[in-house]
């Protein structure tokens, strides 16, 4: 029972997606069946909520190390779900100024605005804005031209690197333009690696992934891999 | 210890140092000069900026902003600059996001050009915000047949019904155009194979530097215009750029009574060399101009572009000198190696 | 080591007071100005030739609705009984907006204490105030220098509620300054019978008005604590994240664990309010959440159908509860059948048959002159690019054959097929770090234009702000 049921949910749901593909008087099944995902989808950040504060109320009853920390994450999950479920300090909507709770929670102006404004913001903004720093370093230690291959890699790298900016204009603005030779700008090499060589690779890479996913999802529909069920058979 | 030793054994932190200065200067230079470099648009750029162009005014586009804070510094001057295009052309325009933050992506993105640049647009009826959708591709897929399932109301809770722009909308194929900005999944990727596909709709990806090497392969079937990282965007935020001017210019000299096709010889050149339009005025051609007119027409020629339609562009900068640090780095470091690789071996 | 320690907090510690000091003391920098005002609406009805669209209806060609006070239909349908509602509004202004607003100010105070010499005999008080505002207004211009732009107003609204009348003929003798000679002015109007009220000149937002103490006006425009305490939280938690950069430290760790609490709570807000409440919500209890969620929801009966998704988002929940946490596995199932079932029939229509159906074209391509004749440069530089595409796809899918060994022929076609990957991967790594650094050039933007006002790109402020940082 554990497994069957949601093997055959899997296989049911499956089946009516790909036939409303296919047969026009299915097409609302399959509709419906995409809606009810986004529905799901939604209550899967619920989901994630509810998961970080089982981890930390956890990891605060046991006093695991680093536990003051757990609790600034619980103080600021709490105090960020507070304003944005009660709609604190949100005016109502101006259609309709008689419904208090009609307003838009991240409307300029709200607390709910303000956490996203000067917390949020900045805070995953600069965590993206550090991988700057360390593919730097990483630059300076790990890329080596030990052989042909390498060297291909550095290579384009540093014609893309040059040729996407003004620098690559400036060292090879002395080729004429119109001239035979003018493929050779590094601008115009760049377009040209991106469109040949990168798409050429890119397209392989993407006709193998196809046929992977194609496969993987047609084992899932059918059965046939239950990894996602988690443990053994 | 001689210099390659110490080179090797260099803490990481320098380069930190290093890398904060390369793009930290150049910021203020340009940012004290006002000073940006040249741009030379690339044919995708200027593909996608004809697909909007070649529509007609009024035409509906999708404008999907699924990107966040993390991936503005790259994206968000494509948004703006999609934004003025489609503003500047009548385009309607219809903002959804599959990124919980995108809806702020839309609010800010809106509010910096249409707030203040287009303050004549009409919510509701020359644009319109849906907001955001949970479910990922299953909201593609969903609204490439009907609409109205997945977005009942707009972002400010209006039903779709009440919003006079939303009339004869039912699915993604009443849409002229879908314009996508994206930083990962859901994303370009999926916008391509869920409605661009299927749909054969002109589809506009501006994406971050991470996705486009992989979103090339579709152009130019299933995708018409790419903008791949800060260079993307700063080729057709130029590009763009330069025609608002020259529509600008142009609506100056139809209503100073010149007629085309003499206007658009003369808006032409007068975007690419303002002073001529100072110049122009004294000649015996623009004996029919109004003063007014004239001082219209100078003052629009001459008029610096607003900052918030160079930022791109201005970003350039620190790129420039980044870029050159990471080659330089990369090629120190292969000096270090192969010069220990070779004392080792004579040793 | 501690000594080196206690000198570099010190030294930190002095920085910061100085960047404070200097942040609060003159233009300053990293503040945030807003312009504070209400907004107040009042129901009314408004006759309707059509059928209504919405709205409840009252009786035939009436729909009552709400209007913002200010506009046209609530001056003509409002009434003293009609329901109002108000609340405080704030919009956000450029800091040169306030700056102007402040010179403005600077500049009519000035212009008041100057002599006002014109000579206001036996004409009536409407007059005699705008000869007076206009030569105020003159004065205050040029005591702004071009800066900013002061303006003068008379509030006649006030004035006249309170009795004055612009016919009061009046006498004043001349001489003294502007201030002086608009309360002579306001005198001779009360000697005349006019009124008893008090007037004032309040001076605030570059606007000097003239008006009645019982017009309250307060400047509207100023900083706004709550958004400048934001940005410098803001600022503080960047450099607390760059501050992992030189070494783990507490400060980062905290950045950490709010980023960790924030999102997670954002994430579920905002799927609440768009997602659960007018998806799921609004299709069950349609009356409910029109009532008193979302108003501008359509009329509808409740779909029950969406009975299902609710069910299935409620197992998903079982995964949090200490019992039954399979049944979880439903909705899991669920999620991994349309998953499975949308990218199946995707993948192979947008990515599998597409590609394939991309790279099959001819060879030879042939690019044509505007003339129509054939360009034979182009079109073999074209056909170069065609044939080394396919040659490309071909060997690279000739790599990821597993299934036959990678000798002989095929092993040198797979060679072929590793360094067109490898110029892909080049290109990958040159376009990543593109994107890395145009993100970290928008952090320095932020740090150097918002918060420090070093560089200002927007012209949000003025020039002389804009270099206020260099002490």
């Amino acid at each position: 029972m554990k497994r069957i049921v949601p093997l055959w949910i899997t296989a049911i749901v499956g089946v009516v997606l790909i036939i409303s593909n296919f047969v026009p008087w299915t097409r609302s099944w399959g509709e419906e069946a995409t809606t009810w995902f986004g529905i799901i989808a939604a209550v899967a950040f619920v989901l994630g909520g509810g998961s970080l504060l089982k981890v930390h109320l956890k990891k605060i009853s046991d006093r695991n190390s680093g536990w003051a920390y757990s609790m600034i994450v619980l103080g600021t999950f709490a105090a960020t779900l507070a304003v944005g479920l009660f709609k604190i300090g949100v005016s109502p909507n101006p259609s309709f100024p008689d419904v208090p709770w009609s307003g838009d929670v991240q409307g300029q102006g709200t607390p709910f605005w303000w956490v996203y404004e000067y917390v949020f913001k900045p805070l995953t903004a600069t965590m993206f804005a550090m991988l700057a720093f360390y593919i730097a370093s990483a630059a300076f230690r790990a890329f080596r031209a030990k052989n042909f291959e390498a060297m291909l890699l550095l290579g384009t790298a540093f014609i893309i690197l040059l040729g996407r900016t003004f620098a690559g204009y400036f060292m090879t603005s002395w080729i004429p333009i119109d001239g035979p030779f003018s493929g050779l700008r590094l601008e115009e090499l760049s377009v040209y690696i991106m469109q040949v060589f990168n798409t050429a690779g890119n397209r392989a890479i993407i006709i193998g992934i196809a046929l992977g996913i194609a496969g993987t999802s047609l084992k899932i529909i059918m059965g046939l891999d239950r990894s996602y069920l988690g443990g053994g058979d | 210890m001689n210099l390659i030793d110490r080179m090797a054994s260099l803490d990481r932190r320098w380069i930190f140092l290093m890398m904060g200065l390369a793009v930290g200067i150049p910021i203020i230079v340009i940012g004290i000069t006002g000073k940006t470099l040249p741009e030379e648009p690339t044919p995708l750029a200027q593909a996608a900026f004809n697909v909007l162009d070649d529509l007609d005014p009024g035409s509906r586009i999708l404008m999907a902003w699924d990107f966040d804070p993390a991936s503005e510094g790259e994206l968000g001057p494509m948004a703006t600059s999609f934004i003025r295009q489609c503003a500047q052309k009548g385009h309607r325009m219809y903002f959804i996001a599959l990124w919980p933050v995108g809806a702020q992506m839309i609010r800010s993105s809106t509010s910096r050009v249409i707030g203040g640049y287009y303050p004549d647009l009409v919510y509701g009826k020359d644009w319109v915000d849906l907001g955001f959708k949970a479910g990922n591709e299953a909201v593609i897929k969903t609204i490439v047949t009907d609409f109205d399932q997945y977005f009942p109301t707009d972002a400010r809770g209006t039903s779709v019904d009440a919003i006079p722009m939303m009339e004869g909308i039912t699915s993604l194929a009443d849409f002229d155009a879908l314009v996508n900005a994206s930083a990962g999944y859901p994303g370009s990727k999926e916008w391509v194979l869920y409605a661009a596909t299927p749909l054969k709709k002109p589809l506009i990806i501006g994406c971050t530097g991470v996705q486009a090497p992989q979103m090339y392969p579709y152009v130019p079937n299933q995708v018409q215009g790419l903008l791949g990282a800060i260079k993307g965007a700063a080729e057709y935020e130029s590009i763009v750029n330069k025609w608002v001017r020259s529509e600008q210019l142009l609506d100056a000299l139809e209503l100073g009574g010149i007629t085309e096709p003499t206007s658009s010889e003369l808006a032409a050149r007068f975007t690419e060399n303002p002073a001529e339009a100072s110049t122009w005025t004294t000649e015996a051609a623009a004996a029919a101009m109004s003063p007014e007119a004239k001082t219209r027409l100078i003052e629009i020629a001459n008029a610096p572009i607003p900052g918030i339609f160079l930022e791109a562009q201005r970003r350039m900068g620190p790129q420039l000198v980044a870029h050159l640090l990471m080659i330089g780095l990369i090629i120190a470091g292969n000096v270090i190696f192969f010069a220990n690789r070779r004392r080792g071996v004579s040793q | 080591m501690n000594r080196q320690k206690l000198t570099l907090l010190s030294i930190v510690g002095i920085f910061v007071i100085l960047l404070v000091v200097r942040a609060f003391s003159g233009n300053g920098f990293g503040r945030i100005y807003v312009e504070r005002g209400e907004a107040s609406f009042v129901k009314v009805e408004l006759p309707v030739l059509d059928a209504p669209a919405d709205g409840d209806v009252k009786s035939e060609g009436v729909r009552s609705t709400w209007v913002d006070a200010t506009s046209d239909e609530a001056v003509d349908f409002a009434g003293p009984e009609s329901p109002r509602v108000a609340w405080r509004s704030v919009t956000p202004v450029s800091p040169r907006v306030y700056f102007e607003a402040t010179i403005a100010d600077e500049a009519l105070q000035a212009a008041l204490s100057t002599p006002f010499d014109a000579t206001i005999n036996g004409t009536d008080l409407g007059t005699a105030l705008e000869t007076w505002r206009l030569a105020l207004l003159e004065k205050a211009n040029a005591e702004a220098a071009g800066r900013a732009e002061p303006t003068v107003e008379i509030n006649w609204t006030a004035l006249h509620a309170a009795g004055f009348k612009r016919k009061t003929a009046i006498t004043v003798n001349s001489g003294g300054d502007f201030e002086a000679s608009l309360g002579a002015m306001l005198d001779a109007a009360r000697a005349a019978g006019d009124s008893d009220a008090e007037t004032t000149m309040v001076v605030a937002d570059g606007k000097g008005t003239v008006t009645t103490t019982a017009d309250d006006l307060a400047p509207a425009i100023g900083l706004s604590w709550s958004r400048t305490i934001g940005l410098w939280l803001a600022v503080i938690f960047t450099l607390a994240i760059f501050s992992f950069l030189y070494k783990d430290n507490p400060l980062y760790k905290i950045a950490e664990s709010v980023v960790v609490g924030v999102s997670a709570a954002y994430w579920m807000v905002i799927s609440l309010w768009d997602m659960i409440v007018p998806n799921l919500l609004g299709q069950l209890f349609p009356d409910f959440v029109q009532g008193n969620l979302l108003p501008g929801l359509g009329d509808g009966d409740p779909n029950w159908a969406y009975l299902v998704p609710a069910i299935f988002g409620g197992l998903l929940l079982m995964r949090l509860a200490p019992k039954g946490q399979y049944l979880s596995l439903w909705t899991l199932a669920f999620i991994v059948g349309t998953t499975a079932a949308l990218r199946m029939v995707a993948y192979i229509e947008g990515d599998f048959l597409s590609q394939i159906n991309a790279t099959i074209a001819p060879l030879y391509q042939e690019v044509m002159n505007a003339d129509g004749t054939v360009n034979g440069y182009s079109s073999f530089w074209a056909s170069v690019r065609q044939i080394t595409l396919v040659i490309g796809v071909l060997s690279c899918l000739t790599y990821f054959f597993f299934s036959v060994e990678h000798k002989g022929v095929v092993g040198k076609v797979a060679r072929v097929g590793i360094w067109f990957l490898m110029i892909t991967f080049g290109a990958a790594f040159g376009f990543t770090v593109m994107g890395r650094i145009a993100l970290l050039a928008a952090r320095f933007e932020f740090l150097f234009d918002d918060w420090l006002w070093l560089i200002d790109p927007t012209n949000q402020r003025s020039v002389a702000a804009a270099v206020g940082c260099l002490f």
